[in-house]
């Protein structure tokens, strides 16, 4: 698995990761900590684009919690997120997903993580939606 | 046979990329058992060899209308029944981190049983019915 970043300006800076290759339990920790180096810079808003991601077992959604964890909005209280989820309009303000193929999103759906982040189609129209 | 530790999880999925549709596996059978057979490696690895290196044995095979394989290691047993099931609905903010393998694995087969021997070594047996997918 490789992972590349670009930056895109929405107006705000939104850091793009490119993850090529499948996610396993075996390459995790390595996008979970490239992650997790850019929030520590800065990053406050992330695109992950899973265009060239053939395969994410639940070690990458471990990791895609962890990011959502990083990135969660200090002031939004638990009730406001509690509230939205019961109604099914939570999602995450800060981590959206791009161009998942078919295998990631069958996973993402299967562990309930699409209720809480967006999925576009798209990394342009991920940058747009922020 | 798998030897070593997590680098081995992408050999494991090539072979049943290229095992599974012999036995009459269409692509969603074939992603069914990487993901399931990936996710019960990795807990084995993970708690079972405490992340040091180790052994399992992978084998795979049709019977009837099921596809069936079994991972044979050695190594401490658990109690599969103890293992909470996951709230899907909870945020993620809530959730503890990882607990989803065994869930994946039972969604993914019809049959998950453990057997624990010590002497004659652990055995994990998966079922997945073809054509009912």
């Amino acid at each position: 698995m490789e992972i590349t970043i670009t930056q895109a300006a929405n107006p705000k800076m939104i850091a793009v990761l490119h993850v090529h290759g499948n996610v396993d339990s075996a390459s995790y920790e390595q996008f979970q900590q490239t992650a997790a180096d850019l929030i520590a810079k800065g990053a406050r808003d992330m695109v992950l684009d899973l265009g060239q991601t053939p395969y994410m077992s639940s070690a990458g959604l471990r990791a895609l919690n962890v990011i959502y964890n990083s990135l969660r909005d200090e002031n939004a209280t638990r009730s406001n997120v509690s509230a939205g989820v019961v109604k099914g309009t939570y999602k995450s303000p800060h981590l959206k997903l791009a161009a998942p193929t078919k295998r990631v999103l069958e996973t993402l759906k299967m562990s309930g993580f699409d209720m809480f982040l967006e999925i576009h189609h798209d990394v342009p129209s991920a940058v747009a939606s922020f | 046979m798998l030897r070593g530790s997590l680098e081995q999880l992408a050999r494991l999925r090539a072979f049943i990329a290229a095992t599974a549709p012999q036995f009459g596996c269409g692509a969603e059978d074939v992603f069914a058992l990487e993901l399931a057979c990936d996710e019960a490696v990795t807990n084995i690895f993970n708690h079972v060899f405490d992340d040091q290196m180790g052994e399992v044995q992978v084998e795979l095979w049709r019977q009837d209308d099921a596809v069936c394989v079994t991972l044979d290691y050695y190594g401490r047993s658990f109690d599969p029944s103890q293992v909470a099931e996951p709230d899907l609905t909870a945020p993620l903010e809530q959730r503890p981190e990882g607990g989803l393998g065994l869930y994946f694995m039972r969604q993914l087969m019809q049959e998950v049983r453990f057997e624990f021997d010590a002497v004659k070594g652990n055995r994990l047996t998966m079922r997945r019915a073809l054509g009912e997918n």
